[in-house]
Parts: structure tokens; sequence; C-alpha cells
């Protein structure tokens, strides 16, 4: 209970994924300066050369969301074309499919085939459409040149499209590529338009290529084509995803509003060019940031009034009443208002009431509110720096953490954006009968010559056997459909159980009872586990940051085993504080329990019970293990933790295996602030990883399995260039003749893919152990899903595993096996996880670090998991 | 055709703000002035002026017409309407609709506007449509205002690089004789007063060439006369919708109860948070409620509006408390809103609990307890 319960208040359970400030960043397109850019329309004509850069989190960087309003989708064509000629010559960009990189060719014994074997079949469907072409079907690519030269680009396409009746009306141009899906008869076509200034200027267009339908390039054009239709549709457009408006879902409890819409993207698969199409739900709030500033004035008074707008608004995305952009907030600033004056383009100086005033015509009500600012990310020539944005014209989108961790609004929410299998279908379904109606949708593709499937595809995947419990000479089966064994091990002894000799229980005098509770119910709990536990010093403290903190300074000494307090409430600098002094400066296992929930006497035994287990572990305990066959390997798991809101620092959790059967582990994590490369510091880890498996096991590892988390989407190709080949070189470390079998395999658990078991005429989610490594997957790659873990709302997300690098000459089955079963071996939930364990490890680790500790935590707490 | 495209060229002589802002700014001031509820740009062309125009809080109606649909709908997104306008509609509502067709041509979903604009359009029309035109607008369409841009010929010689005209689709250009002889010709059959001016002034000591672009403002004489006139012009659609946006607005009735049952949910919640603390708020931060003061002003006056007395006390009976419909209905918010007690009434019936006579919004303080 208690691990979960703080994974829900501190941090997002490791489904989520990133938090959605994050997801909503919109691509900022360097454009000047906001407000210099509005100030001048005739800027809306000719958008900055876009050549997109590298940097940043990749993972909102598409060249196809550039926000709509302000661009008319044949630029958005044309800006996508450009992007992608791009690469074609050569120059490397930044996409979220990871579409360039090519990782299965370099591994011989996939080559023929990388799917695996065992288990039984289930019949699944999933959200693919596949995407098909008329026969024959081409896309000619033709070169533009203009003679005399002309140099606006919207002057080449005014002159190109006068001929429109020759050129015909679906084309994509940005300027000097034309695609067409017709070709135009000869290789070279002249054409002769006039300028307005009565100029004759030659057009040569000149057929260069003709793609077949697989071609990245149509692939590019594809997403672009299938963006323009939901635009056609009066979908709209929030960061990557496009959202209903019109049937807005209303949680006026929490001011909430949700959009129902679709996250869509076009690539090739296995066998064939797909449309993935996935429910996504935008969540909005209905109030501006001076609602929510006043709301907060009025709970929290005027002394934590800034600071807690700090805390609020800081990191939250916004949208702007007068445009479609989003900004995330990076600051507040106090000392300015709408009445501030800046400079336009034409040096004159305007307040910013006026400004709204003259160009939207909006009244400002609060002259004196202050006003946020948000830094352009993208810093390019002199195209940097920030934008003032009017709180009152700013409203709120997504969740803060703190709302995140208000379990009554999460579950109002969860009613709203938890679909059932059958109702996700429905609603994805929903979208291509749109398309599939609507008619100006349907003449678009008919003049491209394309059309998506109605039914969406369906194949056969595989349900791996279930795993067997080992705990202490104890084998357990669990219900495989449950994928939980909580119910079958408890009571049971663990594997290796930790002594409670000496240890602290530190409580404020209104927990007494609560202490008592706890004290007596470990008592009761512990033997049948085999744990001994002594009498504790018990110390009471007022309820007081300092208080804690001084009591830890005078009481803990090395050998303390543990270290329990009891907390009267979820505040975080406490919690930070403790455990802040317990990791690194006088590091002893410590176990934080709100009083709360040790408050209900028919939960108490269950929650004490996982207490226990937890501080067991966090001890150097072991509690159960599976069967692993492979002998001599050492498996890593990595994860990566971003500051979302202050933007300082990254933390990149690093976990290891210490023993054969994968029950203790090596934990190290490394603390980047902004700009630094992680893969220092992850060769690092990785040499003292092999040093202490060498301690533990007498010699090192032959086979090495890294499982790598926290990739973001477009990141694949410098895990592959930059990681992989440092990891090699760190082994190099272990001897001339120590060459072990490395394999890195990317770990993704945002994906798009849903799977849906066929049973009985319905939808259900698949199995946990299911396994699918067919259609959905992408022939470029040795990848594979799993869906290991089960869900009691909505449906089961599988998790993405890519093989990068694999020396290890496996069998794909067996990869898939061994990940599975590393997928059981989580020792703060007694069932399967969606992730490999260490990966959560890593992650919980990292997050702890990030969040409360911001610096290493000591070595000497390194062979345990501590930070569970 | 594309207007501000060919500035660029002109601007050797140098305006600023450009002209083609100029001329906007010019409808944008006359739609302050005449506050005119339906307004249709004839020849939108990239839609520029529709979109300057939507910000304008009188405008209900916008319509869009021109002759090439491409153009139109290159940037014809830029009307549509922005999250924000789905989160917080406004009170007015707005419909955007773009249509291609000829200005030569009659087409009913031109009539009952209150202003046409015809910016640097007339131009671009051939002999024969120039002949149509005042018939399809001053006749047919008969708008209150009408607003005419063209270019002077005589300003021509001081653009260089303009040979015949500034824009090769030009089919003519005017000087300013020709112009008004035209409008005043046109304004005396249909029954308008015609006033002219202009945008870009000439530089100094050439005066009398006039305003680069010339304008005429056309102003009906006789009142509208309603509905009949709309019945005695039956004419058939020949113009093509190619795009139309509804705004979300408070007139909706949709909208309207989403955002009231929203307010009335929030401020209910507010008034019970100020009146009765929570206790574990309380318990989590001791220091909190010492620093509690309800309306301190801050950085504004505007905030701390909540002023709550006591009688405005909720009711608690049990594990149930009550927040009478009428102390909700007195926040300045959801009072303007609903306008009416009854009209608040009707909205939030069966979106919000209410207490058994109807008369209270009702909380159970259970489910808030769970919330731990």
């Amino acid at each position: 209970m208690m691990g979960r319960a703080r994974a829900r208040a501190r941090g997002r359970p490791p489904g989520q994924g990133a938090p959605a400030t994050v997801g909503n960043v919109p691509v900022q397109q360097a454009l000047p300066r906001q407000l210099r850019a509005h100030q001048q329309p005739q800027q809306l004509d000719v958008p900055p050369p876009l050549t997109e850069e590298p940097g940043g989190r990749g993972r909102m960087r598409g060249f196809w969301n550039v926000p709509q309003a302000r661009r008319p989708e044949g630029l958005q064509v044309s800006l996508g074309l450009q992007d992608l000629s791009l690469r074609d010559r050569g120059g490397r960009r930044k996409d979220y499919h990871d579409l360039g990189v090519n990782t299965r060719q370099a591994m011989v014994h996939v080559q023929d085939s990388k799917t695996g074997l065992s288990g039984r079949l289930i019949k699944l469907t999933t959200n693919h459409f596949r995407l098909t072409s008329r026969p024959q079907w081409a896309l000619y690519q033709y070169h533009v040149c203009y003679s005399p030269e002309m140099e606006s680009r919207r002057l080449r396409s005014a002159l190109l499209f006068q001929h429109e009746e020759q050129i015909g009306k679906t084309h994509a141009f940005d300027g000097s590529i034309l695609f067409l899906p017709k070709n135009l008869g000869n290789k070279v076509t002249e054409l002769i338009s006039r300028t307005r200034n009565g100029e004759d200027v030659k057009i040569t267009v000149t057929l260069t290529n003709e793609l077949p339908p697989t071609s990245p390039t149509c692939l590019q054009l594809y997403n672009i084509l299938f963006r323009r239709l939901l635009k056609m549709l009066n979908l709209q457009q929030i960061g990557r995803n496009h959202y209903n408006p019109s049937d807005p879902v209303s949680i006026p409890h929490h001011r909430l509003m949700v959009w129902p819409g679709f996250s869509c993207s076009i690539l090739q698969y296995e066998e064939s060019i797909m449309l993935c199409a996935d429910v996504s739900h935008k969540i909005l709030r209905s109030e501006t940031a001076l609602d929510l500033m006043h709301s907060l004035h009025s709970q929290v008074g005027e002394e934590r009034f800034r600071d807690s707008c700090a805390k609020e608004l800081i990191g939250i995305v916004v949208l702007t009443r007068y445009n479609n952009r989003t900004y995330k907030i990076d600051d507040i600033d106090w000392d300015n208002s709408p009445m501030g004056t800046f400079r336009k383009s034409d040096g004159s100086e305007i307040s910013y009431m006026e400004y709204y005033k003259k160009q939207y015509n909006i009244d400002i009500s609060d002259p004196k509110q202050p006003v946020l600012i948000s830094q352009l990310r993208r810093n390019r020539g002199n195209m940097q720096g920030s934008v003032v944005l009017i709180p009152e014209l700013c409203s709120l989108t997504g969740l803060t953490d703190k709302m995140r961790s208000d379990f009554h609004m999460m579950k109002d929410l969860a009613v709203h954006t938890r679909l059932q299998p059958e109702q996700r279908q429905r609603e994805v379904g929903r979208l291509l009968d749109y398309i599939h109606k609507d008619a100006n949708v349907q003449k678009e593709l008919e003049n491209w010559g394309l059309s998506f499937d109605y039914k969406s595809v369906a194949f056969m995947g595989r349900v791996v056997q279930g795993e067997k419990i080992f705990q202490s000479g104890n084998t357990f089966d669990y219900n495989p459909q449950f994928a939980d064994w909580t119910k079958e091990t408890k009571g049971a002894p663990v594997i290796r159980a930790m002594p409670l000799d000496n240890w602290l229980l530190i409580y404020t005098p209104r927990n007494c009872d609560a202490a008592k509770m706890l004290l007596q119910t470990l008592y009761k709990v512990t033997p049948s586990m085999g744990i001994r536990i002594n009498k504790p010093n018990i110390i009471e403290v007022e309820d007081r940051t300092d208080s804690y903190l001084r009591v830890l300074q005078q009481r803990v000494s090395p050998d303390t085993n543990m270290v329990v307090c009891i907390l009267s409430s979820s505040r975080k600098d406490r919690y930070d504080a403790i455990k802040k002094y317990l990791c690194t400066d006088c590091p002893v296992p410590s176990q934080c329990v709100l009083a709360r929930t040790l408050n209900k006497p028919q939960t108490i035994a269950t929650v004490v019970t996982k207490i226990a287990l937890q501080m067991n572990c966090k001890m150097g305990g072991e509690l159960w293990s599976v069967e692993i066959p492979l002998k001599q390997i050492m498996v890593v798991g990595i994860d990566c933790y971003h500051d979302t809101v202050f933007g300082k620092q990254s933390v990149a959790g690093f976990v290891s295996s210490l023993n054969p059967t994968m029950t203790r582990w090596f934990s190290r994590c490394i603390v980047q602030n902004r700009g630094q490369e992680l893969v220092d510091g992850l060769k690092a880890c990785l040499q003292t990883a092999l040093r202490n498996w060498l301690k533990w096991n007498k010699s090192l590892p032959s086979r090495i399995f890294v499982y790598r988390d926290g990739v973001g989407d477009g990141q694949l190709h410098t895990v592959v260039n930059y990681e992989v080949p440092q990891f090699l070189d760190s082994l190099k470390t272990g001897g001339t003749d120590y060459s072990p079998r490395l394999t890195v395999i990317v770990v993704k658990k945002r994906v798009g893919a849903r799977f849906f078991g066929e049973v009985g005429g319905g939808l259900k989610n698949p199995p946990p152990g299911t396994v699918v490594d067919t259609v959905v997957t992408r022939p470029e790659w040795y990848d594979f899903f799993i869906v290991s873990h089960t869900v009691k709302n909505g449906c089961v997300a599988p998790t993405h595993y890519n093989v990068i690098y694999d020396a290890s000459q496996l069998k794909p089955d067996h990869l898939q096996r061994l990940t599975y079963k590393l997928c059981h071996m989580y020792y703060n939930w007694s069932g399967v996880i969606r992730v490999p364990a260490p990966c959560q490890y890593a992650h919980k680790l990292a997050f702890l670090v990030g969040q409360s500790i911001h610096r290493e935590p000591s070595l000497l707490l390194s062979d345990r998991l501590y930070y569970l | 055709m594309d207007k501000n495209f060919q500035e660029e060229f002109a601007q050797v002589v140098k305006f600023t703000p450009p002209l083609y802002q100029q001329r906007y700014q010019f409808v944008k001031d006359l739609v302050e002035k005449y506050k005119p509820k339906k307004v249709a740009d004839l020849g939108c062309a990239d839609c520029r002026l529709l979109w300057m125009l939507k910000f304008c809080s009188c405008v209900e109606v916008l319509a869009g017409l021109d002759i090439c649909a491409s153009v139109m709908k290159e940037k014809m997104h830029m009307l549509s309407p922005l999250p924000v306008d789905y989160l917080q509609p406004s009170e007015r509502s707005l419909t955007v609709t773009l249509h291609h067709g000829s200005v030569a041509q009659k087409d009913p979903c031109m009539l009952g506007f209150d202003l046409v604009t015809c910016i640097e359009l007339i131009e671009h029309l051939e002999e024969s449509e120039l002949k149509k035109f005042p018939e399809v607008v001053f006749g047919f369409m008969a708008p209150s205002i009408i607003v005419i841009s063209t270019p002077n010929s005589e300003f021509n010689p001081l653009l260089p690089g303009v040979m015949l005209h500034r824009h090769p689709d030009h089919k003519f250009e005017w000087s300013q004789a020709q112009f008004q002889s035209w409008a005043l010709e046109v304004a005396k059959c249909y029954d308008y007063s015609v006033e002219f001016t202009g945008v870009g002034h000439p530089p100094t000591g050439m005066e009398n060439v006039g305003f680069c672009t010339q304008i005429g403002l056309f102003i009906r004489k006789y009142p509208q006369n309603g509905e009949s006139v709309q019945s005695e012009k039956p004419t058939e659609a020949v113009y093509e919708t190619v795009f139309k946006a509804v705004y979300p607005s408070l007139k909706d009735e949709k909208y309207l109860q989403i955002a009231v049952v929203s307010e009335v949910i929030f401020t209910a919640q507010t008034i019970r948070h100020h009146l009765m603390p929570k206790q574990d708020e309380e318990e989590d931060d001791p220091e909190r409620k010492s620093k509690f003061q309800p309306s301190v002003d801050s950085f504004s006056d505007y905030l701390g509006k909540l002023v709550v007395d006591k009688t405005m006390e909720p009711l608690v009976n049990g594990n149930e408390v009550y927040i009478p419909l009428t102390t909700i209905f007195s926040f300045p918010k959801v009072n303007r809103l609903c306008g009416t007690f009854e009209k608040l009434c009707k909205l939030i019936a069966g979106k919000v609990p209410l207490s058994s006579d109807g008369s209270a919004v009702m909380f159970t303080t259970e489910q808030e307890n769970e919330e731990n």
C-alpha cells in the first residue's frame, strides 16, 4: 500500500510515463519574438526556414505538428518536405518515430526471423489500419527552377500555380520540390508565368524521382496529408495530437475539461504501411493563470503567495487566448505588469495592454497582475529570448503534480479517460468512420490515390507460460490472469530476512496511536516471514522538520539497521529532508510512513506486511525469485528522471544484478546538469557494476543485458551511436581476454499500439505474458511487444522492447522469455510489472534522487534497494 | 487576388505601416465606429481582413467571398476557433463562412449584411463583371455600408517599377476622377451617399496626386425594410461554401450550461472551503491557518472579490452540507452568466446535486473524506 500510495503521491505510476507537462510542450518554431511576430502580419507569410534542429528532449519535435492556426496547410506540407529534403541530403534531424535508425541489419542472427516460438497462440486485434494505394501508385517528385531566379517562396509558389490546370489541384510544393500523385507526361515541362510586373518567368519542372508507396518520403507525405484530413474533420491540434473540442467533458469539481481526441501516426510496419490510431484525452483547465493566482491567494495568504504561485505555475503549459500556441511557463515577473511596455519592431514603445487591445481587441481587466515569462526553447541565431504572457489571457492545461496526487481528482478523471477495450476500439473506429464518411476527406484521399482500411488488422500473438515463484524452498503458482501472487505468498518466509535488531521509530505525540499500531502489527506479521524484530528505540518528536532532523543527527549511528518515521502529512519538504540526511550524510535505510495509512484497522495487516517487506528489501533482504536458466549473466536497468519544473538537472538511475538469481542489485545514479551528456556517467557506472559483480561472483559475467528505459522519441539514434559504443568500450576494462556478449534493449512504455484479445466475440485485454513480434513491429528493428501486467480499469498498454545491439546469440524466444521473467522481480509489488525489474528500480532511484536528494546517495547503500 | 503581395513591390515609396495594413485598419476603425453585426468581405483572398475582424466583439457574422478557392483555402484555418474559445466561450456568437463565387452573381447567403467591404477588388473585375457588380452589391446585397477601395492611378508614377498597372491581373486602374464619377453614379442609382477618402498619403508637395489607395465609403440612405426585402428576391444559391466555423458561444445553451454548472459547483466549493476549512488541511500544515487572510489585496484590487458574510453560512446536516442557490446566485460571475435566478435553476437541473426542495447545492462530506 505504502509504496503504491507514494508512487502516486510523489511520482507517477510506472505506467503513466512522462508527465503531461512534457508531452504537451509544443513545437516552438523559432519566430523571433512572439510579439514581434504578431505585429507584422506579413511574417506569417514568410515563415522562417525550417531546419529542425536536434536538441532538447526529442519527443516533442515532429515537423508536422507545427501549430496550425498560423500556418496554412499548403505551407505545412512544404515545410515538411523541405525538412525531408534536408535529411535526404544527409543532414540529421530529429523525428520522433526514429525512422532513420536501422539496427536490425547489423544483427545476423535475426536477419531471417526475429519471432519467438513458445507459448500458446492468441487471436489479437490492434489499433492499426492498413493504408492502401491504387495499384501502380507512385509519387512523382519534381524539381522546379525559375529563370530568372525568384527568391520568395510565396512568389515561386504563386507563379507555379498559375498553371494549376496542368499541374492539378493535388500537390505538395515547398518552393523547389514538387510532389504530385500524377505524372506530367514529360521528363521536363516548361511553363511561362508572368509576374505582376509583367515580367515573364520561365519555370522548368523536371521529374527527378518516381517514388514507390513505401519510400520514406511517401511516409512523410502520408503523415502530412493525414494531418490535413484531421483538420478537415474540425479537430483541434494541440501538441502532437488532435482533439474534438465540440464535445467536451466537463469536471466542474476540479475545474477541468477533458477533450476526447486521437493520436495518430502512419508508419511502415512489418508488412504494410499502417495508421496507428489511439484514443487520447487532453486535459484542460477551465481557468486562467490569473484565476489560479486569485484562488491561491485566498488559500495561502499573502506571505506564501508568490512561492505557491511559482510552485503551481512554473512548468505548466498554457494556451493563449489569441493564438493557437502553447507556452511553457518558466518564470513569473512580479515587477512587470500589463502596463509595462515593450519595443515593437518599428522602434516604438507600446504597453501590453494597448498592444492586446489594438491587435486582438482584448481588454485586460486587471492592469496590475504580474506577467509570465516563457523562454523560447530553440536558440537559433538571433531568435532566442523569451515571451511575456499575461496571466489573464493564459488558460492552463494539463495536471500539476499536486493535482495528480489528488486521488479524488484522478478518480473522477479516470472515469472519462480510462476506456475499456471495447470502448476504446469503438472510439478509434469512430475516427475511421469520420474519415470514410466525410466527403471532403474522401475526395482528398482519392485525389492522392490513397485509402484506409475500415477494419483494424488482426493477427496471432503468443501467450508465454507463467513463471513459478520461488520463496525459501516453497514454490508458488499464481493465477496468470491476475499476474499477482500477494495472496499465494502471504505469510511465507522470504528468501533472505534481515533482522530489525537496532532500529528507531520516530513519531509525533499526535501519532502515538499509529506508532503503537504499527509496532503491534509488525510483531504480529513478521515472524511468519522469518524477520526477527527487536524492540525499537522509540522517540517522540515535535511535528517540525528540524526536530526530526535533530533526532536523526543525535540518535542514528552507523549500526542502526533502519529508521522508521511516522509522518503526519505528506509534506514534501520534510520527507526530502529526512531522505536527504539518511541517504547522503548518514547512510542508513529509512522508512517513512504516513500516519493516516495506519488508521484503518481493516487494512492495517496488509499495509504493515507491505511495509515489513519493503523495509526488508531496503536492508538488503531478498523476497522471491524466478527460474533464470542463463548462467553468468549480469542484467542492467537504466532509467532517467528529468526535472520538468525547473529544468535544472536530470538524474539517471543505474541498477545492475549482483547474483545469479537476480535477487540482489547494485544501484548507482548519475546527477547531471542541463546540457551534460549521460554517456560518460553510464560508462563509469558499468565499470563499477562489473567490479561489484566480480566481487560477488569471483568472475566476470559472460553476458550482459542492458535494459535502457527513458529514451525519448527521436533519441534512439543517440543511444545507438553513442551509448552502445561506450558500453562496449567500458567492457574492455575487464582485461584483454575479457569479451562478454553485450545486449542492449531499449524499453519503451509510451507506445501508441494497443492489443485486444478476441474473446467470445468481444474484446478483452490480452492476458499477461502476451508477446507480439509480427505485423505491428518495425521491419528495420529487432523489436517485440510484451504485455506483462494487468490493469483493473481501461486498456493495458504493451511495453515495446527494441533490441538495438545483440551479441548474445540468444534466440529471440529466449530473450523475450528472459525479459518477461525480469518483470516478475520487482520487490515492491508482488506481481508482474510493466517493465523489467531493474528498469523500475532505476526509475525509483532516479525519482528519489531527482525529487528529494539532488545528489548521488552514499555508495555504502549501493548494494541495497534503499530507495524502494 | 493577392493584394498584400503586390505591396512588397510598392514599398519603395515607404508606407509605415504597410499600405495593406492601413487599408485593413481603415476597415477595422469603421467596424469599431459603426458596430455592424454582419460583415462580408468580397474578394477576401487570404482572409487576413476577416481574421482581424473576428476579434471585433460586435461582429457576429463574418463572410468572405472570393473567385479563387485555393487562395482562401490556404489560410482559412486561421478563422477556426482556438482551443481557448472552447474553454471560455464568449458572450457573443460568431459564425465565419467562406464562399467561393463571383461578385457578379447573386446568392441569397449575402443578404442581410450591415457592412460589405470590397478592398482592392473592383480593379480585378472584367468589364462584364464590373457592369454587374453594382446591381449585385448595391442592389441585391444592399447593406447599410459599403467600402470600396481601388488603386489611384495618379499615384503610379511615384511607384518605381509600375509600368501600366500595379498588378498584371488588374484590368484597369482609375484616376481619382474616374473612380469618383463611377462611385457617384452608382450611389445615385442605388440610393446611397458616398464619401471619398483613402490611405497612403502622397509625399509632401505632391498632395494633388491623392491617396495611393482611394476609398469610397457608401452609406445607404433608405432604411432596411426588413424581411420583405429578402422575400422579394428569390435567388438560387450559386456560391459554394468552402469553410464554415461556428464559434462556441454562451448564447448556445450547451456551452452556457457547461459554464454555469462549472461555475456553480466551483463557487459552492469555494464558499464551503472558506467557511469550513477542512480539518486535514490544518493537519497538513499547522502554519497555514494563522496566515489565512481571506481578503488581502496583493497585486490588485481585483483580488479578494470573495466577500463571504455570515448570512451565507451553509447548512450542515449530518454529513451533508447545503449551500443555498441564492447565495451562489449572488456571486457576480454566476449572476452574469445566468441573468435570472430561474435561468440558473433551469440550467443546473439534473447536473448539480441539489437539496430535496431544490433550493441549495448539496455536498456530502463522506465523498470528500475519500480524498485521504
